[in-house]
């Protein structure tokens, strides 16, 4: 019962206009991004250039070379992460359809396939796109280069140290495109949890208009960013896109990322089962 | 009432906080008034906002306290669209006034806001620093003011009007996005300089991207003084160009807002619960 709901209502959220937006926006900077890449290296020696994994909207390396498309992508990703599926159950509350469903799958089965759909719609949404790029630079670009857009060479001892700055950096050494796959998956996944936050925050806080709901990611995004600033320098990153952007060399702390994240998903679960236990067909 | 004064000055404390913590930091430990009005508008420490894109992150960071009240506030209006609007405007008719009135009401709080956060933001750096007090700074710090009090009106009203056809959360995400597509425009223009002979496309952009009247370290103005302080390596921003624009484009939109508002169908009331 519970897999079958969640099943339905993950292809309900995936056929919902919001999300079609989200998904065809993040397409058409994917897509941009490649173009611009094809157009600035076509017939570059493949001595001079960049390794293709360097050249996608996710990649930190950017920021030596041209950031704009990752600049747009990093400020719409805290408003575009709660689109796809984080509305989901105030759209229900608010058009009277919860107490349908609650009736016929229990305020359990009801809530908690709620969030797990929201997680999973989200991370596919926020996957495909890149995923997509990720093919369209092996086809388009050589896959033996090795160039950096920091113009390190790759045996230079400040680069090594760099690449071991890099969040999963074992993989990075093992294989670029596992490392890359991977994250990719991982920025899907972190997107999920973020969509199915707002989810739980909205099962707790009954909210009449939506545009509130983008306020739990929104600030949290944000005060990252903010601690970020007022934090003494010898603190490694706490920003959140450091972390989400692949193969970015700022020191990192696994204790915070892997904090950070079992707290929204612990948040996330006992919000829902609180809620669960509140009897809504009064 | 109270209630939305009590929570427009936890929201100006809290943003003026953060904003002079995070972004008000002098070498020498002391500061002139010019300065942290500078550095409030986007400045580096002496130096005027860059266009990278670190600098661009920290501009749109400075902005958050403006995007925390265009999401709050962005149903001020909208909201009496929502519940028994026809019982409201039925017994209301001259909608136009009910309008003129709400807007000034939007009006009053953004002017607050900004109020609180500049005095907060003053109130902190004093404690934590010496500030000086010079001329240009209150001049700029005036400037400031009226601009980013006139930007963060209309924002807030254009979110309240898109909000009546399209929804709040949809009509956020279109305001939102204009700004933040203004501002990547900003990022972009490196790019574009490159491939242009002329500086005139640059000039014409930089008049054209709404953002960048904001920006105070990138406007020159007819006094020496004034103009020393500035130091911008855009002087084609004129201050008082800046202020009357964004106070015409907040008069624009309260006049379509207010022929929106009287022509809108009330039938289809409520675009919230999409029915």
């Amino acid at each position: 019962m519970f897999i079958k709901a969640t099943l339905t209502q993950t292809n309900f959220m995936l056929k919902q206009k919001e999300t079609l937006v989200v998904f065809y926006v993040l397409l058409i900077q994917v897509l941009g991004n490649f173009i611009s890449n094809v157009l600035t290296f076509q017939g570059i020696d493949i001595i001079q250039m960049y390794q293709p994994m360097k050249l996608l909207l996710l990649s930190y390396n950017r920021v030596n070379y041209n950031a704009d498309a990752t600049l747009l992508f990093i400020q719409l990703y805290p408003i575009l992460v709660v689109l796809p599926a984080g509305f989901a159950l105030c759209k229900e509350q608010q058009s009277g359809q919860e107490v349908l469903m609650i009736a016929r799958l229990g305020q359990l089965t009801y809530n908690f396939s709620k969030l797990i759909a929201a997680f999973c719609a989200t991370m596919i949404v926020f996957t495909m796109p890149f995923m997509i790029e990720l093919l369209l630079n092996c086809i388009a670009f050589p896959l033996t280069a090795t160039g950096d857009m920091t113009n390190m060479d790759i045996y230079e001892p400040n680069y090594i140290q760099a690449v071991h700055r890099y969040l999963m950096s074992g993989l990075y050494i093992q294989s670029v495109y596992i490392y890359t796959i991977i994250g990719t998956l991982f920025m899907g996944i972190v997107s999920g949890i973020l969509a199915s936050f707002t989810v739980a925050f909205s099962s707790i806080v009954r909210v009449k208009y939506r545009i509130i709901l983008f306020l739990p990611v929104f600030v949290l995004l944000y005060a990252t960013i903010y601690l970020q600033n007022i934090l003494p320098s010898w603190i490694p990153t706490i920003k959140w896109y450091d972390y989400l952007l692949l193969f970015n060399d700022e020191p990192k702390s696994y204790l915070f990322l892997l904090t950070g994240l079992l707290a929204l998903v612990f948040f996330s679960f006992i919000t829902i089962l609180l809620s669960s236990r509140k009897e809504q067909l009064r | 009432m109270i209630y939305k004064i009590g929570l427009v000055l936890l929201f100006g404390v809290l943003g003026g906080a953060l904003l002079a913590i995070s972004f008000v930091n002098p070498y020498s430990g002391k500061i002139s008034l010019s300065e942290f009005v500078l550095q409030l508008s986007g400045s580096r420490g002496e130096f005027a906002l860059g266009l990278s894109m670190f600098e661009l992150i920290s501009l749109i960071t400075r902005m958050i306290p403006i995007y925390l009240f265009e999401i709050y506030f962005g149903t001020a209006l909208y909201r009496h669209f929502c519940t028994a609007s026809i019982y409201v405007f039925s017994r209301y008719p001259k909608r136009i006034r009910w309008y003129l009135h709400e807007t000034l009401s939007v009006g009053a709080i953004a002017c607050l806001f900004q109020i609180v956060i500049l005095a907060t933001a003053i109130f902190l750096t004093i404690i934590r620093f010496q500030l000086q007090t010079d001329w240009v700074g209150i001049v700029l710090l005036a400037y400031h003011f009226i601009i980013h009090t006139a930007w963060l009106y209309s924002m807030t009203l254009l979110v309240n009007l898109l909000a009546i056809s399209i929804g709040s959360s949809a009509s956020f995400m279109v305001v939102f996005g204009i700004q933040i597509v203004s501002i990547t425009l900003l990022g972009c223009m490196g790019t574009f300089q490159k491939y242009m002979d002329t500086t005139a496309f640059f000039d014409i952009l930089l008049i054209i991207n709404p953002i960048s009247h904001l920006i105070l370290g990138w406007h020159s103005s007819n006094y020496e003084a004034i103009n020393q302080r500035l130091n911008s390596p855009y002087l084609m921003l004129d201050l008082k160009h800046s202020i009357l624009l964004i106070i015409a484009f907040s008069v624009i939109i309260t006049l379509l807002g207010a022929l929106f508002v009287k022509k809108h169908d009330l039938i289809f009331a409520d675009s919230e619960k999409e029915v």
